[in-house]
């Protein structure tokens, strides 16, 4: 199975400003520990818009039309990696900067046939603190806190 | 269950299931829903690669996503500017080029521009992100806004045959009309969407109160958790049912909103003989009333300032003047669109032009300048609020009071309001870092009368205690009595301008806060529910309909008994007729034969 993964910066004019820049690193869960994954990169292509739309639409508001739609004449610098997946569990990390706000937001994935389930992921919009996360992704994945917070 | 289903035309048979209970209802119509999604491939294609490109004299404004207007198909958009006009062009590979007025001024695009904030977006979607946007409504987790007023049709029977309608029953040829249980069931819903469930309910059509049994509607709608039930209507049978209106009101209904283009039979064939009686009933009930005109270049737009003084007129009833600028449905030749296309600005500046400047450009502000109001709150009380953040391109709005000359004030005269939204984004923003709530609250009203002068105020509000009591209410209690009462002493002026195909902007309907619940129970956006009827509106509706003749000989009624026959010379004769446009028009300049041929062109046939 494979996994995609954004990472890109973007400045946007419309419908008003913002400035959003994000790095994605992925682990597979196994036997209590986090596997970095090894993943292929390649520049960001159309037929990769729903894909980007699921992974930040409610995390963090983004979507592929705002970035369509407010960037001017910037072309979008996006780098997508896949990840080729054998596990069953995923956890992703994502290093977010938003204007004024920087933080360390995650998901988990549930690697399921036919398609990949998410059964956590963080939302800018409504973020307890950090150590809350950990924990609450911690428990979800039978992981030790510490290696998440590192992670 | 019976149901037939063909890749085009899926069909359930409604008699089947019109007696289960809401919740057996819901296992059985969720099943539908990814039947009913629209299909890639099979009802749009993707073309999105390659925007289209600028000519000389031409601005970038942005891009965007915009569906082809005659196959569906996703295309980039662009947004530029012209003679400081905003046009999007776009250009599908099967159709060639379309370009269309998306704003008549960049000036007011950039002005609005500024009080853009989104909404904190859908928690709880009902569909996962598999398509698209706007092919994947809804509502998904990548919208942005929450559902400020929820739409439901409870019927598409109507006693009118307006001749531009293809929707009535009649003309689809099924009747969708769910029972009570589905409609509790679609209520339901559409208030599991979080983090901020709907609130305010408008109950549409057809033509919904020709339902019988729309008192009942009413009342599982406040059953349900609604505060604000309002009623989309032509008002035909509210004009001829004394007791209707008292009905509605002790059910729970808080306010009417009913079709009013313009203040004579010309531009307003629909229903200017019955406005005088439907405002005379609804003032009996204690019932408020909206008028909402649609507004089209060449038709109605010299009626505007006349409409707001119709408006002031009949303030005790009519809480507000809601304008629509046209949204050109269908496909519609490029010449032809031209001569009825008009969007905000426009609107705006023509009012300027006829209240003799009272109201002034820079009177309006998009909806999405009120959004503070509810950070703030939201920070006072830690609960996600009610907040309206759609795209600021899609409505704008502004108060009016009056004094005892006549003359309109609007509230940016006396109020800063600038200043209030800023100190109060400030305030929520102080209160969200640590900030003690009741230091910044004590803050806020001290300093809130900076932002008011009464001197420019009407004179009933030149009480400056009062008026800030008001604010004070609303902002600190949450008591919107005080709302109540602000809203008798003035009238709200709105303006929405619903998308069509020609102007659409995928950016605009991810931000959309106006919805319909679907038979399914899917939340979606009006501007894909009506734009993109085929996909939405029509399929869903047509899938959970009864056939004509079996709808017929289940309730022993005929739809073709429904149509209404206007009786002109006996509406003209009254003097609640008179009355009601007395100081707007002169009713007896009009000549009876007018009367007669406005209405039948219209296609609402009159008993001569
Ligand atoms: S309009 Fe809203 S609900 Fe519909 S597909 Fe777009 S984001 Fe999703
Ligand atoms: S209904 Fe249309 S015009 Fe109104 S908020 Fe929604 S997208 Fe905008």
């Amino acid at each position: 199975m494979l996994l995609k993964l954004f990472d890109f910066r973007v400045y946007l004019y419309e419908p008003y400003t913002r400035k959003i820049s994000v790095t994605t690193r992925a682990y597979e869960v196994e036997g209590g520990c986090l596997h970095k994954l090894e993943c292929k990169s390649r520049q960001f292509d159309v037929t990769d818009a729903i894909d980007f739309d699921l992974e930040f639409g409610s995390m963090i508001q983004l979507t592929y039309a705002d970035v369509v739609f407010g960037t001017r004449d910037e072309p979008f610098d996006c780098t997508v990696s896949e990840c080729a997946i054998k596990g069953v569990t995923v956890l992703k990390v994502y290093e977010v900067l938003i204007d004024d706000f920087r933080g360390k937001l995650f998901s988990v994935m549930q690697m399921a046939q036919p398609y990949p389930s998410r059964i956590y992921a963080d939302s800018a919009e409504n973020l307890a603190p950090q150590k809350e996360r950990v924990r609450k992704v911690s428990r979800l994945i039978g992981v030790p806190e510490k290696l998440v917070e590192l992670a | 269950m019976e149901s037939s289903l063909t890749e085009e035309h899926p069909l359930l048979k409604y008699s089947t299931i019109k007696d289960l209970s809401s919740d057996e209802l819901e296992a059985v119509v969720k099943k539908y829903i990814q039947v009913l999604m629209p299909k890639p491939n099979v009802d749009y294609k993707v073309y999105i690669g390659k925007a289209p490109e600028l000519r000389e004299g031409e601005g970038l404004v942005a891009y965007t996503l915009s569906p082809c207007p005659n196959c569906y198909s996703l295309v980039t958009a662009v947004l530029l500017r012209r003679e400081n006009k905003v046009y999007e062009r776009k250009v599908c590979p099967e159709h060639g080029e379309f370009e269309e007025l998306y704003y008549g001024d960049y000036d007011t695009y950039e002005r609005f521009k500024r009080w853009q904030e989104d909404g904190k977006g859908v928690w709880t979607p009902h569909v996962p992100i598999t398509q698209f946007c706007p092919y994947n409504c809804g509502l998904c987790s990548r919208h942005k806004s929450h559902t400020a007023l929820l739409n439901i049709a409870v019927t598409n029977r109507c006693s009118l045959r307006c001749w531009y309608c293809f929707f009535y029953a009649v003309k689809a040829g099924y009747v969708y009309e769910p029972s009570l249980n589905h409609i509790r069931f679609m209520l339901r819903e559409a208030r599991k969407v979080l983090p901020y469930p709907a609130v305010a309910v408008q109950i549409t059509g057809g033509e919904p109160l020709l339902r019988d049994d729309i008192v009942d509607i009413v009342r599982i709608a406040k059953e349900e958790g609604y505060h604000h039930v309002q009623l989309n209507t032509e008002g035909i049978r509210l004009a001829f049912d004394h007791e209707l209106a008292v009905k509605l009101r002790e059910a729970g209904a808080n306010v009417v909103y009913t079709s009013f283009d313009g203040v004579t039979p010309y531009t307003n064939p629909k229903n200017h003989w019955e406005i005088p009686y439907i405002l005379e009933n609804l003032r009996r009930a204690r019932l408020g009333a909206v008028l909402v005109p649609t507004i089209i270049k060449g038709y109605n737009l010299h009626d505007v300032g006349a409409i707001i003084r119709f408006g002031i007129k009949h303030a005790d009833i009519v809480r507000g003047v809601n304008m629509q600028p046209v949204s050109i449905v269908g496909r519609v030749p490029k010449k032809e669109r031209d001569k009825l296309r008009i969007t905000i600005p426009d609107v705006i500046f023509e009012i300027e032009k006829q209240t003799d400047g009272q109201i002034r450009r820079e009177d309006w502000y998009p909806v999405p300048t009120v959004a503070p109001i509810s950070r703030f709150v939201e920070a006072l009380t830690g609960r996600p609020q009610f907040e309206l953040t759609c795209h600021f391109a899609c409505g704008a709005a502004t108060y009016v009071f009056w004094d005892d000359t006549q003359e309109m004030i609007p509230i940016t005269r006396f109020v800063d309001v600038e200043g209030v939204m800023e100190m109060l984004n400030k305030a929520a923003e102080d209160i969200r870092s640590g900030k003690n709530k009741y230091l910044s609250t004590l803050n806020i009203l001290s300093r809130l009368g900076k932002y008011v002068d009464v001197s420019k105020a009407p004179k009933r509000f030149r009480s400056k205690r009062k008026f800030l009591r008001y604010i004070y209410n609303i902002l600190v209690k949450h008591d919107y009595s005080a709302l109540g009462e602000f809203h008798y002493q003035s009238l709200f002026l709105g303006l929405m301008h619903f998308m069509d195909l020609y102007n659409y902007d995928v950016s605009r309907v991810q931000r959309c806060e106006v919805h319909y619940v679907m038979p399914d129970g899917r939340v979606i956006p009006f501007c894909t529910f009506n734009v993109l009827p085929e996909l939405y509106r029509d399929r869903a509706q047509k899938f959970f309909s009864y056939e004509i003749d079996e709808w017929e000989k289940l309730t022993g009624r005929r739809l073709s008994d429904e149509v209404y026959v206007r009786n002109v010379k006996k509406l003209i004769e009254s003097d609640i007729y008179r009355k009601a446009y007395e100081g707007i028009i002169d009713v007896s300049s009009i000549p009876y034969e007018d009367h007669v041929l406005a209405s039948k062109k219209f296609g609402i046939p009159v008993i001569e």
